[in-house]
């Protein structure tokens, strides 16, 4: 079966794969770089021997734990079982085992403990910009100079023989600073000096990175790696990638990357993604960092040298004195609960300075069509200003009732919003939200479609504006329309707006609840959890609509777009859960960090419903 | 049963060696009854002979079920462009090749627009009835649709009431479904209005309400009675116009745009012979001397549907059935919503700049990327003999039933000017997609 999934799918439901490969293989703890012991002499790191005009690092500090135990892990095994992974795996061609069988007899000694051994003191990459084409170096540092030695010629002869010259690679074609050199085609040169491995298809770069190591070549790795926790670093400077003249010299994504960082100034990703992670964008300098810490698989995307400009604005670090954060609910285990920042009153007011004039109408646009919800109240002046930046979203499944089962099944979703005026704004948008539902109905009515019924409920004693729509004719199937049952209402200073009620009645429950209510800690940070189960939950229960569409949008067979789904659905369901953390305390610095919690059926023996 | 003619148009065509069964002769079977040829059709029909080559056209592939029911899934999401989708891929080679021609020659016919029905659920119900119903009796399929409640919708059923009748829906069939102009008057329309009130819906299902039915006395056609809808329906489907109408339906449909009043007559008949069975007429027009006439082959201009499809199909592409409604949509047939209750207007109405650049623009999509560089999958689409140039190869793909000396000379001109195969091989094939010639069935 060919897989053709969404790449970023991919890589993110690998990473509880990588996790788990690595604590089955009892991987130490990695270090983020300003903690690195150093292996080599003070001041010295393997990266310093890339060379200067370097803008894509990629380190492996301490893989070689991870390579000498091999494939001798229980959990790897269980992971080999999971029948998505397996999928993916089987993709390869060779696989993964052939490879490493292949490779295995062409070094004469089992492949992954030999590797371990040559990158003992670690691994860098570095991609680079050259005259006509793009260049990498690699420079990696052994334990055991012999091993490196006898390796590398192994390797050497084989390659010799595949390309009709067993010869070719007996004798070294050239020395330099001190180490033997050999050519592999007229640009790609390999080197060992010492205790050191390097690669390049510049040999300027090549004799670069010679000279830099040469004086430590007799240094001899050590495989230390309690102290590091990052089993892996990429480093992107896109301040310099941006400056490479793209096609010429062979770097593609500079326009891909001038087009995400213009993305930032777009009104609609500032709402979405938010101010901090809009911002990322810009950053000159991206450093992304996986680590392992038991069953948890964190990944840390730092960027650094940001210029916001105007939109520093935006920022939680410029709230304004109105800023408290919905409360936090304790009904939540098995959707997803976000705090965001969404300064709408900061947007609209400083909006001539953040967005190109095109997109200016459209604010305009946006106060005109809401203003008439809200009773005459002046939504810049009045309105805006009294939300509080500071947002709560809940996400969670759905009870339907079995005659009103909508055929794809959505699970709802909930706002939590802090006003500063309860009784003035708080109630006007209650009323927003009925006047909404009657202009609704009053389209509805003119397409001659069943209407929303309002209603209002008492919930623990407080007020809760619903609606639902009229289910006309059930024998013919329920729409995905009827996912919308919204409701709203006003807990205290806390507007509530959720897209079904049941949400809404247990927000509002548990709110209640909630007699003395401490003062929330102002959030530093915006955050997401969310629950494996839930997306698998949401992804079964539309598994037919979601294959049909990929037949009808993709043009593959139903068999193709059932067996991708699967695949889909069974590496999400590694996931018990989700934490996303989105930081910004310096406009210059933003830091995401991404924690997998990876599920070990094996050890719970916990299935996910099917 | 095949009818024994003589010296009349539906006579049997026998080959002559004047008019053999050849590759012109089978792609006229499989452009008009289908939607043209895949690679090895047009062989295995020269093989075969007309009888087999027919009976295919009504053979169903054997995911169909599964084919059909998909769209179940998402019709409550309520998005038109899936339906769209879904319909073109069974055009493309998910249906029953007959089935689905007629079904869209009925949606043409009973031209209903979702734009004012706005439902895809109802819309879905109708192309169900013009799929299952259209090979059958006319007059089944005409009393299904009188009753069906997109149908009901969009020619404002539900407005029709007693002391204020809506036309619309008396008047269209009449004018446009059963009858033709000329073959009613005002009094008929306004009359048979009054029977039909009552008729609209409720939800998504046909509701009559007793209430707003008019049950006083009418006269259609000359005849008085206190006739209600159904009554109505069976005056107008006995009216001796209605036989004639739908026969000259087919016949513009499948062979000839302008037809002979001789050929209609003589079809119309064949269908009342037939108990009004479309399938059966279809199976004796398919078959006669009209139908296989040289002088009517490569004479209809195709429509965006059709000309989509049949260019899928001989270059044997897997497409985004997606992709495909849009692309007609953009030359002009946008699936489920005909611009007008007229439908279409078909042949020289499909052309204008517009819709003539949009053909060119989107069948060229196939053969070269959005920089204008050939597609890697080319060599495949024009698959390779020994013995062919480009020009031959891209030629006998998309005209297998030949192209006149002048035609090819020109392509293999064009072919030499380029500088690689792949080149070669995009370059007359969107020559070809610009070409008068290609869109013409």
């Amino acid at each position: 079966m060919k897989l053709r999934l969404f790449p970023t799918l991919v890589s993110l439901a690998m990473l509880p794969f990588l996790a788990s490969f690595m604590e089955s293989l009892g991987s130490p703890s990695y270090g983020a770089r300003t903690e690195t012991r150093q292996l080599r002499p003070e001041g010295q790191e393997l990266v310093d021997a890339l060379p200067e005009d370097t803008i894509l690092f990629l380190e492996g500090p301490a893989l070689a734990p991870l390579l000498q135990a091999g494939s001798n892990s229980d959990l790897l095994r269980a992971l080999g079982a999971n029948s998505s992974v397996r999928a993916l795996l089987d993709q390869a061609d060779p696989s993964l085992e052939e490879l490493i069988e292949k490779g295995s007899t062409i070094l004469d000694t089992p492949l992954l403990p030999r590797l371990g051994s040559v990158l003992a003191g670690g691994l860098a990459i570095g991609m680079s910009p050259g005259e006509t084409k793009l260049n990498w170096t690699l420079v990696a540092h052994s334990d055991d100079a012999d091993q490196l030695e006898e390796s590398l010629g192994r390797v050497l002869r084989f390659v010799g023989e595949q390309a009709g010259f067993p010869r070719a690679f007996n004798q070294p074609h050239d020395t330099v600073a001190g180490a033997d050199v050999w050519y592999i085609g007229e640009e790609f040169g390999v080197a060992q000096s010492g205790t050191f491995l390097v690669a390049s298809t510049s040999q300027d770069h090549l004799r670069h990175a010679l000279a830099s190591v040469a004086p430590v070549a007799d240094q001899v790795a050590q495989a230390n790696g309690e102290s590091i926790e990052a089993a892996l670093r990429l480093t992107i400077r896109a301040d310099e990638w941006l400056k490479v003249d793209e096609g010429s010299e062979g770097i593609k994504g500079a326009r891909q990357l001038e087009e995400l960082r213009a993305s930032a100034a777009k009104p609609a990703v500032q709402f979405l993604l938010g101010p901090s992670l809009a911002m990322i964008t810009r950053s000159d300098e991206f450093r992304i960092e996986l680590f392992v810490d038991g069953e948890d698989l964190r990944l840390e995307l730092q960027g650094e040298g940001i210029d916001a400009g105007p939109f520093a604005a935006l920022l939680p670090k410029h709230a304004k004195s109105f800023a408290e954060p919905p409360p936090a609910l304790q009904m939540f285990g098995q959707g997803a609960n976000l705090l965001v920042y969404r300064d709408i009153d900061a947007l609209f007011e400083h909006r001539a300075d953040l967005f190109p004039a095109n997109d200016l109408p459209e604010f305009a646009k946006s106060i005109s069509n809401l203003s008439p919800f809200l009773g005459g109240m002046d939504l810049t002046e009045e309105v805006f200003p009294g939300l509080s930046p500071w947002m709560r979203l809940v996400v969670d499944p759905v009870e339907f009732d079995p005659s009103a089962h909508p055929a794809q099944p959505l699970p709802a979703a909930c706002l939590l919003v802090q006003v500063e005026d309860p009784e003035r704004l708080g109630n006007s948008l209650v009323a927003a939200f009925q006047s909404a539902v009657s202009l609704i109905n009053l389209e509805r009515a003119q397409q001659m479609k069943p209407p929303l019924l309002l209603g209002i409920e008492l919930v623990d004693g407080i007020e809760m504006s619903k609606a639902h729509y009229l289910l006309s004719d059930p024998k013919g199937g329920v729409d995905m329309e009827y996912n919308l049952a919204p409701a709203c209402a006003l807990v205290d200073s806390t507007f509530v707006l959720g897209t079904h009620k049941h949400l809404v009645e247990r927000v509002v429950r548990d709110l209640a609840s909630q007699t003395s209510r401490s003062v929330e800690v102002m959030p530093t940070a915006e955050n997401l959890r969310l629950s494996g189960a839930l997306v698998v939950d949401a992804l079964v229960e539309n598994l037919h609509a979601l294959v049909m569409s990929k037949v009808l949008d993709e043009g593959v067979s139903k068999s193709e777009a059932k067996g991708e789904l699967e695949v889909v659905i069974g590496l999400i369901e590694l996931m018990k859960t989700l934490e996303l953390q989105v930081e910004c305390t310096d406009p210059q610095s933003v830091r995401v960090e991404l924690r997998l919690d990876v599920r070990d059926d094996s050890k719970d023996g916990e299935m996910v419903a099917r | 049963m095949k009818l024994s003619r003589t010296k009349s148009a539906l006579a049997e065509w026998r080959p002559t060696p004047g008019n053999a069964w050849d590759a012109s002769a089978a792609a006229q079977l499989l452009r008009r009854g289908g939607f043209g040829p895949r690679p090895a059709d047009l062989e295995r029909a020269l093989d075969e002979g007309v009888d087999r080559t027919i009976e295919r056209l009504s053979e169903a592939p054997e995911s169909l079920e599964e084919n059909l029911s998909g769209i179940h899934s998402l019709l409550g999401v309520g998005k038109i462009s899936q339906l769209q989708a879904w319909w073109m891929s069974l055009i493309t080679g998910g249906g029953v090749p007959l089935v689905e021609r007629m079904a869209l020659m009925w949606h043409n016919h009973f031209a209903t627009s979702n734009d004012k029905v706005d439902d895809v659920r109802m819309m879905h119900r109708q192309n169900v009835i013009l799929r299952e119903n259209g090979l059958g009796d006319f007059r089944g399929l005409l009393r299904k649709l009188a009753k069906d409640p997109a149908m009901l919708i969009w020619l404002d059923g539900d407005a029709n009431k007693r002391g204020n009748p809506n036309e619309n829906f008396a008047r269209e069939v009449m004018e446009l479904f059963a009858l033709g102009i000329g073959n009613y008057d005002e009094r008929d329309v306004q009359e048979a209005a009054r029977a039909f009130t009552g008729w609209g819906t409720n939800g998504r299902a046909f509701a009559f309400s007793p209430d707003h039915h008019d049950t006083g006395e009418k006269q259609i056609f000359g005849k008085r009675g206190e006739f209600d809808g159904d009554e109505a329906l069976e005056l107008v489907l006995n009216h001796p116009a209605c036989r004639e109408h739908v026969a000259r339906k087919l016949i513009e449909s499948f062979v000839d745009a302008k037809p002979e009043g001789a050929a209609v007559r003589e079809l119309a008949g064949v269908l009342v012979e037939r108990e009004w069975n479309i399938g059966a007429t279809l199976d004796v027009l398919l078959r006669s001397e009209l139908f296989f006439q040289p002088r009517v082959r490569r004479g209809r201009i195709a429509g965006p549907v059709e000309i989509v499809a049949m260019t899928v199909r001989c270059m044997d592409k897997s497409i985004a059935p997606s992709r495909l409604a849009l692309a007609a949509d953009r030359m002009g047939q946008s699936l489920f919503r005909p611009p007008s209750v007229k439908g279409w207007d078909m042949g020289r109405g499909w052309i204008n700049a517009g819709t003539w650049l949009a053909r060119h623009n989107e069948l060229a999509a196939y053969v070269v990327d959005s920089s204008g560089k050939p597609r890697a999958t080319l060599g495949s689409a024009f698959s390779k003999r020994a013995e062919r140039e480009p020009s031959e190869r891209v030629l006998n793909t998309l005209f297998p039933d030949g192209t006149d000396r002048a035609y090819a000379g020109a392509m293999r001109t064009a072919a030499d000017a380029c500088t690689s195969e792949q080149q070669a091989l995009a370059q007359v094939a969107a020559l070809a997609f610009s070409s008068p010639e290609y869109h013409l069935v």
